[in-house]
């Protein structure tokens, strides 16, 4: 083991090297007319992931399920008693994570090498892109929670920089510092609760396997029990506030849909398929923590289960393509959460994973019709692109059966299992769990309603456009062709009624297992898998045809913003207006003290300064020209003088 | 040691420079006028020269009864051949600009220099009166140099007026100290049942002096005096008058603390003698109005001259705190921080006229501000000497001022004057606002192109001489005192 | 080493001043020369340290003036620990980075520039370096003439309201330090830096608080705290920005270090007493100077507000009296130096580019000049402490000792500093790197070669000791830990009781 324990380190320094080379490249030709070589530096912008990726694969095949590495590079913070390591930890939960990250990052980068071609800054968004899975990789791949908080907030880094990636535009720029601030204000629970842990574990607080083993050690049992209670609840609280940051849920959700500004692939590689799962991830990390606050366990799975019906139902009244994709992945990650609230940590992880790859084939299709229509994204302005883009639409099809759960697809099994987990969770399962099938429901509806919007009927937009509307070259074709397999095949990893076909489960209970026993308690005996999966296809279907039937009939009309119009611009956006409850006063404050308190202040200095002038003019009359007055007073004052302290002594 | 010291023992400095001075009106009318202002400064700074190597020479010790010597003397009175010199360059500077066709200034320079020796070396009232005059009827020609100008003539005027009546409250002064103790010894001690003149007489001759000194409230003369002088003389009188005048007061008050025949000024001594107790709230009082005064009227003025004058003021005020600082001990008193700070204060106070008299032009407002505005960059070294000068009056590291102003201020935080020392230290703060206008207006970048300002190279020499001896004390404050 | 040290900025003030008028042309090369020699020495300093294990080094004292009227004679004595020793390296190295910068804005009149930068940067050694009180508060007025007559002579149009309104609020700032001083004199017969500590804890708890607040009086002015900013802002923004640099990168840095190695040492028992309300001062100083800057137009005033929230966090970092948290103070000196050092100088350029300091009248740098923009974004973020910059590890330090020694709520309270400093950052990036390229600036500039060179060493340093920072706590720690004049007599004795108040 410790052979392979020594290549950890290599695995987020080749991303980083990669995106030094290409940010120097992109330098360099800064003041070029038309930047570098698309070839060569797409060629190394690829190649630093892939390696990444197959590293990581060899890895995984020399280490047995149940095993881990760990690797202490170097010490980063020794003072007196905190010691941060640079250490990385390669278990069965980071392993599952990189392999997708790593994955499906070198194919999202093959596939803008071609989506971005021509583009001014097309080796900076490598570089970016490479930065990005360098954070990404040090998130998952970290053993402590400080090196996991720097992947963390490198991500934020990352999504800021591409989400203002076209910076002419101011707007792109005003989405980019929302999403940035947002997630300031995530970390800001993050750091509260690293700081919870060192508190309540001292310096154990910090080392993933360390805290593990302290709140495993019957020794601590009754700190826990004790004044221990309350750090448990806050470091569980704060960390989960930094989860619904990066990983959008109520109430700091609003910045993901406003991200959709950054270029499609982006969207796809952070804002669906790693970044924002990075919470989910993070809570699994934690779990032994969390099962440890039953309360916290509750809030977070109705947090999710309120986010993932919220964004269901904004997703309805989106007609911006890539705005139905974010809040399709917002109402996902809700599942993903509420799976976890309720001790399903693997199931959620799995979740995780499939979704990976169907929203990511999802977002890519999308970027390949945006790309075909010369970027248009209103739905209300497609429509009959089955016939002109048959790849894409096939590649969209793979992926949307995947989302509503069509069976045997990978979005099928990792849906079901969550839910029926859910359903079997000891609180308030069965309300949980349908209204969770309900919003199954829903994600039917909208996305079968932008299938319906983008592909059926008739083409609603201008005519020259689908003229020169084409098929993507194939460094796009290629990864959304393996993505969109992957969606549907994804799922056998751990498909719950097929016997053996379970090794995604195994490899996540030693991560998880001691947790959900905790969470759960025994297993007890629920209705047979084969009802859930009805309910969940039934629910599936329902929402298929219903958003079928109507959709196909109601067609909006073309005008006007891709903007949610009346009460739907309610729905979607309340939270902007909760963040306001936030912000105003924020501003009002900072005029009140610039405006006034400021100003008191300088007043004062003036004021003082005043006094020095008026005492100055004073005595310059004093000092007046005449002899015979300046004798008087010479003499007479002295006299004074003498006579006050003479008065004063006798 | 000099084989004919003994003759009159501890004078020869003096003597020294009153040669000089009768030299320099020798050779006066014999010069040609082209020569007058080439040849006569470097004659008396050969004599200040020679005094002050004599200084350095001769041993400690009193002479008659009347005039003493001690360690902390010679360094005042090197200090005074410093500002001397400074005087002499800075009248060889501004005399042939206004082509003044006399070289008899020098001499009256010398000769006023010579009555300032006197009043610091006399330890007796008489002697010290001589000194006195000696060296203000000098000066009273020196203000009124240029005739025609109606400032000088004011200034003359008031000196003069003013002036004399002081000399005469000083001589009443004298008599009733006389009259209550039988000497004009500063040492003698009082007769029974006099008291009341003795009293009398003390404060008569205290205040005399602090009217040469420029303390509040006898203050109002400063002003308009220096402002009607010239430069150069205006930084020769607001320098050695101050000096001749503290050196008086303080080996008076030394004295009528503690009667003995021969004190070192520097040393702290036990007080035995009848001090008279109120008059350390009437120095609080004086010292304090003079600060104030000094700092708030210095603030609006525009004319180098006039800040200058009201910053005589304000330091006369610390120099008079300083009286009140006791030895190590007690009931003691130790004046070695009113010499220091009385020698930085006249080096730097030195310094800086002279260099203003370079750079200021012919003509009677060439020192306000706007005047000086630019020189900085056509004469580096005068400015940069001047702005050290004006750190250290201002009481700002790393020159002397700093060092000097702390200390005056611990000492009487020590004596318990605690309030005093906090008022005296925030006004230093708003004195500080006007030096600091000058050397602003120094260093700005000019507005129009001035003509250039040229100067003789007896003034490069001296201030050279200045500025070592002010950095040196800045640098090793033991080199004065202890 | 520590003279030659302390004596090296003088002399080559000196040097300049030696350079007859006509050969005026090479006192730039001269300086940049005398400059560079200047931080190689310090960096012998550090390294000394660090080869030592951060053993102070420190110089036979030597009896200089004593003070009348009292037992007390002023020693001229030096030491230098790692906190000394990092300190002076800032401020050689920002120096020489804003002498280099701000030579094509001075240009002719830069030999008078040049002296008075070095005048101010052996005052600030001298800071860093005096074991006595006195010979400390010495170079402390020290260094307001040279600043002053800066901000005076080459400042912008309101110059020089602005250098009186910094010398007065400085001077009258101290004043109360040195009738401190006086006391201690008369009081202990000492000033020496090592003993006053010892002699004090006799006198009564009253006096000994009197004297702490003359001390932190002091200090807050300069660094500055919450009531005592007025000159900050006015002064960053009139002062040329080179000089800007030096202040808010290094001067401001003497008030916390005061507060490290004078109050806080000297006064134990008070500071212990206070800490916690001169920690929530610190706190309402950082909320205070990042609300305010989120309202600036001119970016110096902006990046003037900035350094005060920063600086404010670093002094409640010093009142935890908790050891991480007071390295994290240190490393967060250490940090906010090289960025807002960095960020000042960068400011400069397109000051210098289109005449002016608004922030509105700048937009698409990011297009128009690529590499300055990707300079500032990364020195923008490395202000904002995102790890693994060297900000980032000072704050989590110092944030870590204020939640466990003042309790979650002001951690908490603390921590919302941090989000509003992105703000206020983000919205100056937002304004003057991206949208549409205003026409205020017609041709698009670029940063200098030369420039790059004195800039860039900045913003490298931030990312390495970032990375790295046990480079420098290995310094620090026995520095605030061992020494006599340490913070380690100021501790609690056992921080892990003041947990969760």
């Amino acid at each position: 083991m410790i052979s392979q324990s020594n290549y950890l380190w290599i695995l987020p320094l080749l991303p980083l090297l990669g995106s030094a080379i290409l940010g120097a490249i992109a330098l360099a030709t800064s003041h070029h007319e038309k930047g570098a070589n698309e070839h060569r530096t797409g060629f190394l912008a690829v190649l630093f992931p892939a390696l990444a990726f197959i590293l990581t694969a060899f890895l995984s095949l020399q280490l047995e399920i149940g095993h881990s590495l760990r690797q202490v590079v170097a010490p980063w913070i020794v003072a007196d008693a905190i010691t941060v390591n640079f250490g990385f930890l390669f278990d069965d939960l980071s392993r599952i994570m990189l392999l997708f990250i790593t994955g499906i990052g070198s194919l999202i980068t093959l596939y803008s090498v071609g989506y971005m071609h021509g583009d001014r800054g097309f080796t900076r968004f490598m570089a970016y892109l490479n930065l990005f899975l360098f954070s990404m990789i040090t998130l998952v791949l970290a053993d402590n929670l400080v090196l996991t908080f720097l992947g963390w907030e490198g991500v934020g880094l990352c999504s800021y920089l591409l989400i203002g990636f076209w910076h002419k535009e101011a707007a792109n720029g005003a989405a980019a510092n929302k999403a940035f601030l947002v997630n300031r204000a995530g970390d800001l629970g993050f750091l509260l609760g690293i700081f919870a842990l060192m508190t309540l574990a001292g310096p154990a607080g910090i080392s993933y396997t360390e805290l593990r083993e302290w709140l495993h050690n019957p020794l601590n049992a009754e700190i826990l029990a004790g004044q221990g209670q309350v750090l448990v609840v806050l470091a569980a609280f704060f960390l989960f506030w930094g989860c619904t940051a990066k990983s959008a849920q109520i109430p700091l959700l609003t910045w993901l849909p406003d991200a959709m500004a950054g270029p499609t692939p982006v969207s796809a590689l952070i804002h669906a398929a790693t970044m924002v799962t990075s919470g989910v991830y993070l809570v699994t990390r934690m779990s032994d923590l969390f099962v440890l606050s039953p309360a916290i366990m509750h809030m977070i799975a109705f947090v999710g289960l309120g986010t993932a019906m919220w964004a269901a139902i904004s997703g309805l009244f989106q007609d911006d393509i890539k705005k139905v994709l974010a809040y399709s992945t917002v109402s996902q990650l809700g599942f993903m959460f509420l799976a976890a609230g309720c001790g399903a940590f693997d199931a959620a992880i799995f979740h995780v994973f499939t979704h990976a790859f169907f929203k990511a084939t999802l977002f890519l299709g999308a970027g390949s019709v945006i790309h075909a229509l010369a970027g248009e994204q209103d739905l209300r302005k497609m429509g009959g692109l089955a016939k002109t883009l048959p790849r894409t639409f096939l590649i969209l099809v793979f992926g949307w059966v995947s989302i509503i759960g069509i069976p045997g697809t990978a979005g099928f099994w990792s849906k079901d299992l969550l839910l029926e987990r859910v359903y079997n969770a000891p609180f308030m399962g069965h309300t949980l769990y349908y209204a969770a099938l309900a919003t199954a429901v829903l994600t039917a509806i909208y996305m079968t309603r932008m299938m319906v919007l983008a592909f059926m009927g008739k083409y609603r937009g201008d005519e020259h456009v689908k003229a020169h509307a084409h098929e993507s070259p194939w460094t796009m074709q290629l990864p959304m062709w393996i993505l969109a397999i992957g969606s549907l095949l994804a799922g056998f990893l751990w498909a719950g009624m097929i016997p053996g076909a379970d090794l995604f489960g195994r490899t996540l209970s030693s991560i998880v297992g001691d947790a959900q026993r905790i969470a759960v308690g025994a297993e007890h005996e629920g209705p047979s898998a084969f009802v859930f999966a009805v309910l969940g296809t039934a629910a599936a279907v329902i929402g298929l045809l219903t958003s079928f039937i109507i959709f196909t009939k109601f067609v909006p009309s073309p005008v006007g913003l891709p903007a949610p119009r009346g009460f739907g611009k309610v729905w979607t956006f309340a939270f902007d207006s909760l963040h306001a409850l936030f912000i105003k006063p924020t501003r009002a404050l900072a005029w009140v003290l610039q405006t006034i308190v400021q100003s008191l202040f300088e007043a004062l200095q003036n004021a003082i300064g005043l006094f020095a002038i008026q005492t100055s003019d004073l005595l310059r009359k004093l000092q007046s020209g005449s002899i015979r007055l300046q004798l008087g007073l010479s003499v007479g004052l002295t006299l004074l003088i003498a006579v006050a302290i003479l008065g004063r002594l006798f | 040691m000099l084989p004919f010291a003994d003759l009159f023992p501890n004078l020869l400095p003096t003597v020294i420079v009153a040669l000089g001075a009768l030299l320099s009106l020798a050779l006066e009318p014999i010069l040609s006028i082209a020569n007058k202002h080439r040849i006569l400064p470097w004659v008396a700074f050969a004599f200040l020269v020679g005094s002050a190597i004599s200084t350095m020479l001769i041993q400690p010790g009193v002479a008659y009864n009347i005039l003493a010597m001690d360690p902390t003397r010679s360094m005042l009175i090197l200090v005074l051949l410093v500002c001397g010199a400074l005087g002499i360059a800075g009248l060889a500077t501004q005399l042939p600009r206004t082509d003044f066709r006399g070289g008899e200034p020098y001499a009256l320079m010398l000769l006023s220099l010579t009555g300032v020796m006197l009043m610091v070396q006399s330890v007796d009232l008489l002697a010290l009166f001589v000194g006195m005059e000696l060296s203000a009827i000098p000066i009273y020609a020196l203000v009124g140099l240029h005739r025609q100008s109606t400032n000088a003539n004011e200034g003359l005027f008031k000196y003069f007026i003013t002036g004399s009546l002081f000399s005469a409250v000083f001589l009443y002064g004298a008599a009733l100290w006389y009259g209550s103790t039988g000497s004009t010894s500063m040492s003698a001690e009082v007769v029974n049942g006099r008291e009341a003149l003795h009293l009398l007489g003390f404060a008569f001759v205290v205040f005399a002096l602090l009217f040469k000194a420029g303390a509040a409230p006898l203050h109002f003369w400063v002003a308009d005096t220096y402002t009607g002088a010239s430069i150069p003389v205006t930084g020769f009188m607001s320098t050695t008058v101050k000096i001749g005048a503290f050196a008086g007061l303080g080996a008076f008050w030394l004295q009528v603390a503690a009667p003995s025949h021969f004190l070192d000024l520097g040393l702290p001594i036990q007080i035995t003698g009848s001090l008279p107790l109120l008059s350390l709230w009437i120095f609080v009082a004086i010292g304090l109005a003079s600060i104030v005064v000094g700092a708030f009227s210095g603030l609006g003025q525009t004319k180098a001259r006039r800040l200058m004058a009201f910053s005589a003021v304000a330091n006369a005020g610390y120099l008079v705190l300083a009286l009140l600082i006791p030895g190590t001990s007690g009931a003691s008193i130790g004046l070695s921080p009113l010499w220091f700070y009385l020698i930085a204060y006249a080096l730097s106070s030195a310094i800086v006229l002279a260099g203003l008299s370079a750079l200021a032009g012919t003509d009677e407002d060439d020192d306000s501000l706007g005047m000086l505005r630019g020189l900085g960059r056509q004469q580096p070294f005068l400015s940069a000497a001047i702005t050290l000068g004006l750190i250290s009056l201002a009481g700002l590291p790393p020159a002397a001022g700093f060092l000097a102003k702390f200390g005056i201020l611990a000492g009487l935080f020590s004596t318990g004057l605690v309030k005093t020392a906090a008022v005296a230290l925030l006004l230093a703060v708003v004195s500080f606002a006007y030096y600091f206008k000058i050397v602003v207006a120094i260093w700005q970048a000019p507005t129009k192109d001035i003509q250039p300002r040229s100067f003789p190279p007896i003034l490069g020499v001296t201030l050279v001489i200045g500025v070592f001896a002010l950095v040196a004390i800045s640098l090793m404050p033991s080199l004065v005192g202890r | 080493m520590l003279h030659l040290l302390l004596a090296s900025p003088f002399i080559a003030a000196l040097i300049i001043a030696l350079v007859p008028a006509k050969f005026s042309r090479i006192a730039f090369p001269l300086s940049l020369l005398l400059g560079s020699i200047i931080t190689i020495l310090s960096f012998i300093v550090v390294s000394n340290g660090a080869s030592s294990n951060g053993a102070p080094m420190a110089t036979e004292p030597f009896a200089w003036f004593h003070i009348p009227g009292t037992a007390a004679t002023v020693q001229y004595a030096l030491f230098s620990d790692g906190l000394s020793a990092w300190m002076n390296v800032l401020a050689s190295v920002l120096t020489l980075s804003a002498l280099w910068v701000s030579f094509s804005s001075v240009r002719e009149r830069f030999a008078m520039f040049a002296i008075s930068v070095f005048l101010m940067q052996g005052a600030l050694f001298g800071c860093f370096l005096a074991s006595d009180a006195v010979l400390f508060f010495l170079f402390f007025e020290a260094l307001v003439p040279p600043a002053a007559l800066l901000i005076a002579s080459f400042g912008g149009p309101g110059r020089k309201r602005a250098a009186i309104l910094f010398a007065a609020f400085t001077l009258i700032g101290s004043a109360p330090m040195a009738v401190a001083l006086w006391a201690i004199a008369t009081w202990t017969g000492t000033t020496d830096g090592t003993q006053i500590a010892h002699a004090v804890a006799s006198l009564p708890f009253v006096k000994v608080s009197l004297l702490f607040f003359a001390f932190a009086l002091a200090f807050a002015v300069k660094t500055p705290l919450l009531p005592f900013h007025g000159w900050q802002a006015e002064t960053y923004s009139e002062a040329p920005t080179g000089v800007t640099a030096i202040l808010s990168g290094a001067m401001a840095k003497v008030g916390v270090f005061g507060f490290l190695r004078w109050t806080i040492p000297l006064f134990p028992q008070v500071a212990l007493h206070y800490a916690l309300p001169i920690a929530l001062l610190g706190v309402a100083t950082m909320i205070y100077g990042s609300l305010v800057a989120l309202r600036q137009h001119d970016i110096k005033r902006l990046l003037a507000f900035s350094s005060l929230a920063h600086l404010g966090l670093a002094v409640a970092g010093c009142f935890t009296l908790y050891q991480s948290a007071i390295d994290g103070v240190v490393l967060m000196l250490i940090a906010h130096g090289f960025s807002a050092g960095a960020m000042f100088l960068l400011a400069s350029l397109p000051e210098r580019w289109s005449k002016t300091c608004n922030i509105s009248s700048f937009g698409g740098m990011a297009g128009r000049s690529p590499i300055f923009a990707v300079l500032f974004l990364v020195t923008c973020i490395a202000a904002v402490a995102v790890p693994p910059t060297l900000g980032f590890v000072g704050e989590f330090l110092i944030l870590q000792g204020i939640w466990q020694t003042m309790g979650p709520e002001i951690a908490l309270l603390a921590g919302l500093g941090a989000i509003l400093s992105a703000a206020y950052t983000l919205r100056l990036v937002q304004a003057m790197l991206f949208g549409k390229a205003s026409n205020e600036h017609e041709a698009a500039k670029e940063i200098s070669i030369g420039e790059m060179f004195a800039i860039v060493p900045l913003i490298v340093a931030l990312f390495v000791l970032g990375v790295a920072p046990s480079a420098v706590l290995r310094t620090i720690d026995p520095a605030v830990g061992k020494n006599p004049t340490a913070v380690a007599t100021a501790y609690p004795e056992k921080p892990s009781d003041a947990t969760l108040r």
